[in-house]
């Protein structure tokens, strides 16, 4: 076991893409190392994920160092239940997205691989981080290197979606600044104790009115994160236009910093105005759900679908959530991790076809599963999968959020099971365009998918069946973290009443 | 499809004895009675005679229909063309699946498109979308508001300066 693992986790990408930026001038060097150095990362993880402990709720593999001694900053961090899946999955999407960029980035490769790097740093530095200073620097790190993936690599609009992507993310960023700040001054003046601890700020019992402001400032930077209705429109120009590569991070990882900032700070720091807001995001992330699903369904690009139909499962994690209870948590936790997996692998899917066609618009298509069967099967395996069907990771995820969500409103998980509805017909009416019907005479010399292009898909074949057959080696690393949030939470509510 | 259904038929022929005769005798109820029953739960059983009686009804159904189709297809082909000019409406309705699948599309799919099109138009690209830009458009036009007085004339700002300078001694000296 190495000493320090999260730092480890944290630096060795920033210093593998340093030593790329002096020393390697090669692009297909560059590139192979930047791979290698990805998968040493996801070795690094191993241990971490063995060597934690299930039986421990709070955070683990702490590291604290002091940093700003005058501003109470300490460089803080460590690992709980809830963020150690998403540490994970940050990891393995890299991997796999530098190795699906291979062919398909054509200029300056050396410097997207670089690019991808940083922000796998930035990625798990937001997951650990305990202090808010730290936190703010790595969400904020984390946009540079997604602003030039997009911009550079991406589609023909690709500047206006780089901007917007940026512009959106930017102003909740700042809000959440100034919560940050807020509850940084109102902690220290309460206490005389001026400090950035997150969990210190966390046990505080703050005053009902200073909450309710906190509250819709954190809540305005993570509802367009994840993005919730109706702050979702950066999501899909941004999808769209970013290279396969940025697709992957930008829905199996950026998303989940939305939810995940929800489960860390809303319900923690001001748990009483989380409460008060519980039916008004229960509502959002309803619409959303159905929203979503509903706007997927006439989209005429594969990308856009796959984006909207992202919004449609993100509003199932933020109801598990807001559901307030044990499997409402953990389904959305899991779901999280889930669309990760499955929206991360459906854009990698059609990242594939369109290096070989140069067109996305389902219109193009049509037939073309005799010609590329291989393909066939792994975009099948990934439309059930997201359609949520038994023995996949989604069907867990998504009945466990509906159990958590009918215990607490009832009503709502009855209209967000219409979204499952529409998930299938969205992704099997895709599918019959795409692959069924007749072939385009266009795609007579359609290739099959690659060797490399295997090895990208498996794993993720390999997790869904794994989340779908026996959750419990997912759910097993929430379940002590998710009790003590949850119990917190109870306290506060029977405080209330 | 034959082979399909020749193996179906087979299946058929397993499930009877399965199920038992009298009913809730066979196999499969002895199988799951410990799970389904608890003991306590009364389960209303058909009698005997009831149960024979419908058994009789679906073995009478199935050779009717048999000898039906056989007649119908097999010894009289003019038969189907005469019921059907018979009974028109009936035979046209049936051909065509009770018109399912129309009505389906019209009363479901369609709505369904319909509305899910006005969301993505009219309201994500019309409205939501609209806003987002807006706040764009409102910076660019304030940006080009200010801009004309950036003249980059040293003459103009040292004169506009001075103005200012004028203004504000003024305000201040006669309060």
């Amino acid at each position: 076991m190495i000493d320090n693992v999260l730092s480890v986790l944290i630096f060795f990408p920033l210093i593998a893409a340093l030593f790329i930026f002096i020393f390697l001038r090669s692009d297909k060097i560059s590139m192979w190392m930047a791979f290698f150095a990805s998968l040493v990362e996801m070795v690094i993880v191993m241990p971490l994920m063995l060597n934690f402990d299930k039986s421990v709720a709070g955070m683990q593999f702490v590291e604290k160092y002091q940093w700003i001694k005058s501003f109470g900053i300490d460089y803080y961090v460590g690992v709980d239940g809830i963020s150690i899946l998403m540490i994970f999955l940050a990891a393995l999407l890299s991997s796999i997205s530098i190795l699906a960029s291979f062919t398909y980035i054509k200029k300056s490769k050396r410097e997207f691989y670089l690019s991808l790097l940083v922000l796998e740093s930035a990625m798990i530095g937001v997951f650990v981080s305990l202090d808010f200073f730290l936190f703010y620097i790595f969400w904020e790190a984390m946009l540079i290197p997604m602003y030039l993936i997009i911009g550079v690599w991406g589609g023909a609009n690709r500047i206006y979606a780089a901007v917007k992507f940026i512009l959106f993310t930017l102003a909740g960023s700042l809000f959440m600044l100034l919560a940050i700040l807020a509850v940084y001054f109102k902690y220290g003046s309460m206490t005389g104790d001026y400090t950035f601890n997150i969990l210190k700020i966390s046990e505080m019992v703050y005053p009902t009115q200073f909450q309710i402001i906190i509250f819709l400032a954190f809540f305005v930077a993570f509802a367009i994160k994840v993005p919730m209705f109706p702050f979702h429109t950066w999501l899909p120009d941004a999808h769209v236009e970013a290279p396969t590569a940025g697709s992957i991070i930008l829905a199996g990882v950026l998303l989940k910093m939305g939810a995940y900032g929800f489960l860390r700070f809303c319900l923690t720091i001001t748990p009483e105005a989380a409460i008060k807001f519980v039916p008004l995001i229960a509502l959002l992330s309803v619409i959303a759900i159905v929203y979503g699903a509903m706007v997927a369904l006439v989209q005429e690009d594969m990308k856009k679908l796959v984006a909207y139909s992202s919004v449609s499962h993100m509003g199932f994690v933020t109801l598990g959530i807001y559901a307030l209870n044990q499997s409402g948590v953990e389904g959305g936790i899991l779901q999280m991790f889930n669309h990760g997996i499955i929206t991360g692998a459906l854009f990698l899917l059609v990242g594939i076809v369109y290096e070989r066609t140069h067109t996305r618009m389902i219109s193009d298509y049509g037939g073309i599963a005799v010609k590329v069967p291989l393909y066939a099967t792994f975009f099948m395996i990934f439309t059930l999968a997201s359609i949520g069907l038994p023995t996949m990771g989604a069907f867990i995820g998504e009945f466990l959020v509906l159990v958590g969500s009918f215990k607490s409103f009832p009503t709502y998980a009855i209209i967000a099971i219409s979204g499952i509805i529409l998930s299938a017909f969205y992704m099997l009416w895709l599918y019959q365009r795409v692959f069924f019907q007749t072939l385009n005479t266009k795609w007579e010399l359609l290739n099959d998918m690659s060797f490399r292009e295997c090895i990208c898909v498996l794993p993720l074949v390999m997790i869904v069946f794994w989340v779908g057959v026996y959750p419990e080696t997912f759910t097993s690393y929430m379940h002590e973290s998710v009790k003590l949030l949850l119990e917190q939470i109870q306290d506060v509510q029977i405080a209330m009443n | 499809m034959t082979t399909s259904l020749v193996i179906l038929a087979f299946m058929a022929i397993i499930v009877g004895p399965l199920f038992g005769y009298p009913l809730e005798n066979g196999y499969i109820h002895r199988f799951l009675g410990p799970v389904l029953v608890s003991g306590h739960l009364h389960i209303p059983h058909l009698s005997e005679g009831v149960s024979l009686s419908l058994m009789m009804l679906s073995i009478f159904m199935g050779i009717a229909g048999i000898a039906l189709a056989y007649i119908y297809y097999m010894v009289k082909t003019d038969l189907p063309a005469k019921t059907a000019g018979l009974f028109k409406p009936l035979y046209k309705l049936s051909y065509n699946k009770w018109y399912f699948d129309e009505i389906y599309k019209s009363v479901i799919i369609d709505p369904i498109i319909t509305i899910s099109k006005f969301m993505w138009k009219g309201i994500d690209v019309n409205v939501i979308d609209f806003i987002v830009n807006s706040f764009g458009k409102v910076a660019m036009f304030l940006g080009s508001m200010f801009r004309t007085i950036q003249t980059g004339r040293i003459q103009t700002y040292i004169f506009t300066m001075i103005v200012g300078v004028i203004v504000m001694l003024t305000v201040f000296y006669s309060f």
